[in-house]
């Protein structure tokens, strides 16, 4: 036992269990496990206000898609409206720049594990929450909607399922390289917001010049200066590039459109440059 | 020729234009309960980063066994580093559990180990509880049962005794002698209270504003520098007693001593001579004792 060095499945399981038992982590597992118990109990009480006689409600489901399927993907969209993300950075706050802030990650440090592996095991450990939040509200919601609705289009939004957990995984990976440059709990939530803010404004600007290029190509054709149009077409081309659109793929995929393959380029680069900047400075940094 | 537990070559740190470490050069002897000393603020807690690898060396070379990779070279160190930190929420045993697998311990091995780690620094009653819930002592017992874990050789304590009560201090003084003694773990502890390290330690480096100023055994330093010898002499006629010394060539008064006793520095004249010197003089002499010199006199001769 003396000397030897740690087996890095024992560091991943020992971060999946301390993480697992934070506050934050439960809470927000249990928000979306709340989520897919309540959806479809919405569901069935609106259903049932629109349609009280239980003979009419078939005819009721029929008509207003009270079915299955509707029922996962509203608990996906109740889940991804912000409150699982919000999670995600409370989650990352706290393991990454909380544990550096609270010096309970110099303890771990001085151990004759690699600061690599150490950062990989928080981050392996982190994904495993990410799975559990797409597949706790999958696990509660599907029984729970094809017991109340049948099995219609069941597993339409099982892609979006797979689609926001790749998402989450940027996400994570992101606000993880964002609390390990900041190293302050509260550093990494502005920092996540300041990020928000910028992507926003850049979609909301892109979508508005979107809305106005007709018109302002019409200017341009009248003062022949049509050159300086590729340019600005080009830059309102950029919109699905935004992490704010990577991070939302699952959204941008609905049958009958292409599939956003900017999209899931910008996601897997901003997963992968975010580790990179986070391991290189992670290896580099000092631990007080 | 012995591997030693500590080798430390020429470490620098900087911080801006500020020399936190400068030039360090230490050895740690396997065995060595080795007293780290120094005011403070002058760069121990600095240097025992460096050596652990929390922070960057911009400057030298540490060897821990002989062995001078960064990573590996922790095989065989536990550290406690100022105030340890726990995960409050969780139970002081869970804490451990997770401190076992950064030790390389797997899930088998850990719960008999954390048994022996939490026994030995009595710990065991009250380790289901919250770490937050322990005292400051409790902590500083569950930090030494962390980095027992994995029984390492070489530990590294850096002012363990801070903000105890004399209770505690004696507590973690003792546990510390029992580590060197029982388990035969070499031990690097930093601190400024000389007297607790003179009372542990076996050797002593003295550190000032990030340089090494005083090297070796305690034994060898309290004689260091010591071109005089001091002793305090009784006599039940202390007025007789001052008057006499102060006629005496080659004594020299230096002030009151303990229970009543004069304190004199002879240089060029024996004890001997001196008490003979008195005796003919008629001057009645009840005590002539040799003067102990602390770890606090040599540490002010060096530091200034």
């Amino acid at each position: 036992m003396m000397g030897r060095d740690p087996a890095f499945g024992g560091v991943v399981l020992a971060e999946i269990d301390k993480l697992s038992s934070r506050t934050s982590a439960r809470l927000g597992l249990a928000m979306v496990g709340l989520i897919a118990l309540a959806v479809p109990m919405g569901m069935l009480l609106i259903q049932w206000q629109l349609a009280p006689d239980p003979a009419e409600i078939e005819a009721g489901a029929e008509a207003f898609a009270f079915e299955a399927g509707t029922a996962v993907k509203m608990i996906l969209n109740a889940r991804n409206f912000f409150v699982f993300r919000a999670m995600i950075i409370a989650v990352v706050a706290v393991s990454y720049a909380g544990e550096i802030v609270g010096r309970t990650l110099r303890e771990d440090l001085v151990r004759p594990v690699s600061r690599s592996r150490i950062l990989a095991a928080k981050w392996l450990a982190l994904q495993a929450f990410v799975g559990l939040g797409t597949l706790v509200p999958l696990a509660i919601g599907v029984p729970l909607a094809a017991l109340l609705f049948g099995t219609g289009h069941l597993t339409d939004p099982l892609q979006g399922y797979l689609l926001t957990w790749v998402g989450d995984v940027g996400f994570a990976t992101m606000v993880a390289a964002i609390s390990l440059t900041i190293r302050s709990v509260s550093g990494t939530i502005g920092g996540v917001f300041l990020y928000w803010v910028v992507d926003q404004a850049l979609g909301w600007a892109l979508w508005g010049g979107a809305q106005l290029y007709p018109f302002l190509a019409g200017l341009a054709q009248q003062a022949d200066a049509m050159d300086g149009m590729e340019v600005v077409d080009q830059i309102l081309a950029l919109r699905p590039w935004l992490p704010s659109s990577a991070f939302n793929l699952y959204w941008d995929v609905v049958p009958d459109k292409p599939f956003p393959w900017q999209s899931a380029v910008a996601l897997a680069l901003i997963t992968v440059v975010s580790y990179a900047w986070a391991n290189g400075w992670f290896r580099k940094m000092d631990v007080d | 020729m012995a591997v030693a537990a500590l080798e430390v070559r020429n470490l620098t740190r900087r911080y801006g234009d500020r020399v936190v470490v400068d030039d360090l050069s230490l050895t740690v002897e396997e065995g060595d309960v080795y007293g780290f000393l120094g005011p403070n603020g002058a760069g121990k807690t600095t240097a025992m980063r460096c050596m652990l690898g929390l922070i960057r060396k911009d400057h030298g070379d540490v060897a821990i066994f002989g062995d001078r990779h960064p990573v590996t070279s922790r095989r065989h160190v536990g550290a406690i580093i100022e105030t340890p930190a726990f995960h409050g929420w969780l139970s002081g045993r869970r804490n451990l559990t997770q401190a076992a697998a950064y030790a390389g311990l797997t899930r088998a091995e850990a719960a008999p180990e954390i048994d022996r780690v939490l026994e030995r620094v009595g710990l065991s009653a009250r380790a289901h509880d919250p770490a937050s819930t322990y005292s400051l002592g409790m902590k500083q017992r569950l930090a030494i049962a962390r980095a027992l874990l994995g029984r390492p050789k070489l530990m590294f304590l850096d002012e363990p005794t801070n903000g105890l009560d004399p209770r505690g201090m004696r507590e973690m003084r003792e546990l510390i002698r029992s580590l060197a003694l029982h388990d035969r773990i070499t031990i690097l502890v930093s601190s400024h209270m000389l007297s607790e390290v003179q009372a542990i330690g076996n050797r002593v480096g003295i550190i000032q504003e990030g340089r090494l100023r005083a090297e070796g055994r305690v034994s060898e330093l309290l004689t260091l520098g010591e071109a005089a010898r001091v002793v305090e002499v009784g006599s039940p006629d202390e007025g007789a007693l001052s008057a006499c010394l102060d006629a005496l060539d080659g004594v020299s008064l230096e002030g009151p001593g303990r229970a009543g006793r004069l304190r004199v520095k002879l240089v060029g004249r024996s004890v001997e001579a001196m008490v003979a010197a008195m005796v003919e003089a008629g001057v009645a002499v009840s005590a002539v004792v040799p003067a102990e010199r602390d770890l606090e006199d040599v540490f002010l001769e060096v530091t200034g």
